[in-house]
């Protein structure tokens, strides 16, 4: 695809924390790219560095303690490694923007949500106090909650409001990319539905690219055109949202489809991955996956694979595949 | 939120009366008899008693607590034995000096405080960190008079910007308020330093930097808006503390205001000064408590609905 068909590209996304213990490798060569209008969903299971990433994308992560390097960083058409300061004020909440992880602490407990939601407006659109007001509660309706309630403090919401108050602060300005950081983990089942459709409905309204950052497959296979699974600040897999679900390659993300619970067999015991994720300060020289895989020969332990195009738009990082004839047991049924 | 502020008002009532049996109450137990004080050595028994009656000194603890109270009422708080002059009429003199050195001090305080506090906490650990903390232990640990006097020393005497004592307009208020000031901004600072470090990391300002807010403004309104608590409640203590009056301040610059009122009245023995003096303190303070807690409802919102609950 040509660079600039991509509202993001990505290459060789390094980003370590430097501790007085050691330096925390959280994010290790990471590439990503993201067509117009499509949606990505980055899966992994919490400490793989999803949400790292995309901090790194809006360039929030807090340094020091947090060293980020790369090759290319464009979000929509900008270079976010060079721009100064100033400029990447004037691309955050406008160009790109984010939904926070918990909504319980991502709203600033001393303004109104509708001052919230009106700020950004301000920044970007300069719009006199009263008319960004007016456009905040226009979009406080779009998320579904009254407007008279654009008076009011987070203390007075639900987490569910919340959730949604930091939906609208993130779609204010009609972002050309929205990164929604697990938008619906902190939330109760009922309320996951709603928010989950709501962001479908936005999304397809203002035409915004998305990443969903999420460890729940139910949700990538609602919304999402593409997947990248990371493991231990990599990407190991990645493809379109049928290759990942119906061609899964990889160990490990077979291993998250395992660990499913499966409705029609009832009596069947979870699958978990057994073991954790390697300590980021002390990773392995090998495959970070090779102690917990099924799989894995003494090769795996000794070099690190390499992220290999499989067929289509599906690549994997793993040694396996070096044997032509081998296919993981998901494959084989 | 009305009815809060009439609920604290009327609080203030028990509050006062209690202060007043107090104060009475200690002031009764000091020893000597204030009526040989006035009278004079030579006076005979029935002198002595009708003077007694004069004075109001007549009759237990109780009766002349609650003669007290209803003069107080009328705003009658006696009168000095020393200059025999009405008390309330003497206070009010020095109150307006004290109110005005008060919060000239305040504003020191809070201008030097509040920047040094917040470079601080943003650059935690730097040199700026250190040299801000450094100075404030400086200003913590200074006793004020003597910071005083190298201020008079500096400015009045050797360089001659401003007088070294006194009222005389605007200028002699320069040295007072400056000595006072530093040694409050010491604590404020380091108050202000540590509850922004609280706030500094919050998830809440990570939303604002995503919006496009620039740092400046997301430290000086969603950050210091939301670590302003602990500071107003510092504030709070010490504007009380100097509305009773800077005894050792006013000393070494010849400030008339009521905190050497109280020390002279005390060291003649001139009982209905201090009770006066005192009485009037507790007023005042009680209401700078009830602007205090009336801010805290407005920074934030969260204790604005415990008071309407």
């Amino acid at each position: 695809m040509p660079a600039n068909d991509l509202i993001l590209d990505v290459k060789n996304l390094a980003i370590r924390y430097e501790t007085e213990d050691g330096n925390v490798h959280a994010v290790n060569g990471v590439d990503l790219q993201l067509g117009y209008r499509k949606t990505l969903g980055l899966v992994g299971e919490t400490g793989a560095g999803k949400t790292t990433t995309a901090l790194s994308l809006l360039r929030l992560i807090p340094n020091p303690p947090g060293v980020v390097e790369c090759e290319r960083m464009m979000v929509a058409g900008n270079d976010m490694l060079r721009l100064p300061i100033d400029k990447l004020e004037e691309i955050r909440g406008n160009d790109i923007s984010m939904i926070f992880q918990d909504p319980m602490t991502a709203l600033n407990p001393v303004f109104t949500v509708g001052e919230q939601i009106a700020e950004s407006l301000e920044i970007h659109e300069r719009l006199s106090k009263a008319d960004a007001y007016e456009k905040a509660m226009q979009m406080l309706e779009t998320v579904g909650i009254s407007r008279s309630r654009g008076a009011e403090y987070p203390h007075q919401f639900s987490g569910g409001m919340k959730q949604r108050v930091v939906i609208a602060i993130a779609l204010a300005c009609n972002p050309k990319l929205l990164i929604a950081d697990e938008p619906t983990t902190a939330l109760d089942v009922t309320i996951q539905a709603q928010v989950l459709a709501l962001m479908k409905a936005l999304k397809n309204k203002y035409d915004t690219s998305m990443i969903i950052i999420t460890h729940d497959l139910g949700i990538v296979a609602e919304v999402c055109d593409e997947v990248a699974v990371m493991y231990a600040g990599r990407i190991i897999e990645k493809g379109s949202l049928e290759e990942i679900f119906n061609e899964t390659l990889h160990p490990y993300t077979e291993g998250l489809f395992n660990s499913l619970p499966n409705i029609n067999d009832r009596m069947s015991k979870l699958r978990p991955i057994p073991g954790l994720m390697p300590d980021p300060t002390n990773l392995p020289v090998g495959c970070t996956f090779a102690p917990r895989c099924g799989y894995a020969s003494a090769a795996c332990l000794e070099r690190q694979p390499r992220l290999t195009l499989m067929s289509g738009t599906h690549y994997v990082s793993c040694m396996a595949y070096d044997d032509p004839g081998f296919a993981i047991n998901r494959r084989k049924q | 939120m009305h009815r809060y502020i009439i609920n604290r008002l009327l609080m203030l009532i028990p509050v006062l009366l209690g202060v007043v049996f107090i104060v009475f109450f200690i002031m009764d137990l000091a020893p000597g008899d204030p009526v040989y004080q006035v009278a004079g050595e030579q006076a005979t028994q029935q002198e002595l008693q009708e003077l007694r009656v004069k004075m109001g000194l007549d009759g237990n603890i109780f009766t002349r607590y609650i003669r007290y109270i209803g003069n107080m009422l009328r705003g009658d708080l006696g009168v000095s034995y020393i200059s025999k002059r009405s008390v309330m009429r003497t206070y009010m003199e020095r109150l307006p000096n004290t109110l005005v050195l008060a919060s000239v001090t305040m504003l020191v305080a809070i201008l030097i405080s509040i920047p040094l506090g917040i470079i601080a906490a943003i650059h935690q650990n730097s040199m700026k960190d250190t040299v801000s903390m450094i100075l404030s232990l400086l200003g913590l640990s200074m006793p004020n008079f003597w910071l005083g006097l190298l201020l008079i020393m500096l400015f009045s005497l050797k360089l001659k910007w401003v007088p070294s004592g006194g009222i005389d307009g605007v200028k002699s208020i320069i040295l007072p308020a400056l000595t006072v000031g530093m040694g409050l901004a010491a604590l404020m600072t380091r108050t202000t330093r540590s509850s922004m470090l609280d706030v500094i990391r919050q998830d809440y300002l990570r939303t604002a930097r995503s919006k496009g807010v620039t740092e400046k403004k997301v430290i000086n309104k969603h950050a210091l808006k939301n670590a302003l608590i602990p500071i107003i409640t510092v504030f709070g203590i010490q504007f009380s503390n100097v509305l009773g009056g800077s005894v050792l301040a006013e000393t070494v610059f010849s400030w008339p205001g009521v905190g050497r009122l109280v020390v002279d009245a005390i060291n003649q023995r001139d009982i209905p000064m201090v009770t006066g003096a005192l009485v009037m303190t507790t007023m005042l303070v009680s209401v700078v408590n009830l602007l205090v807690d009336i801010v805290y409802a407005y920074v934030d919102p969260r204790i604005k609905a415990q008071y309407t609950k």
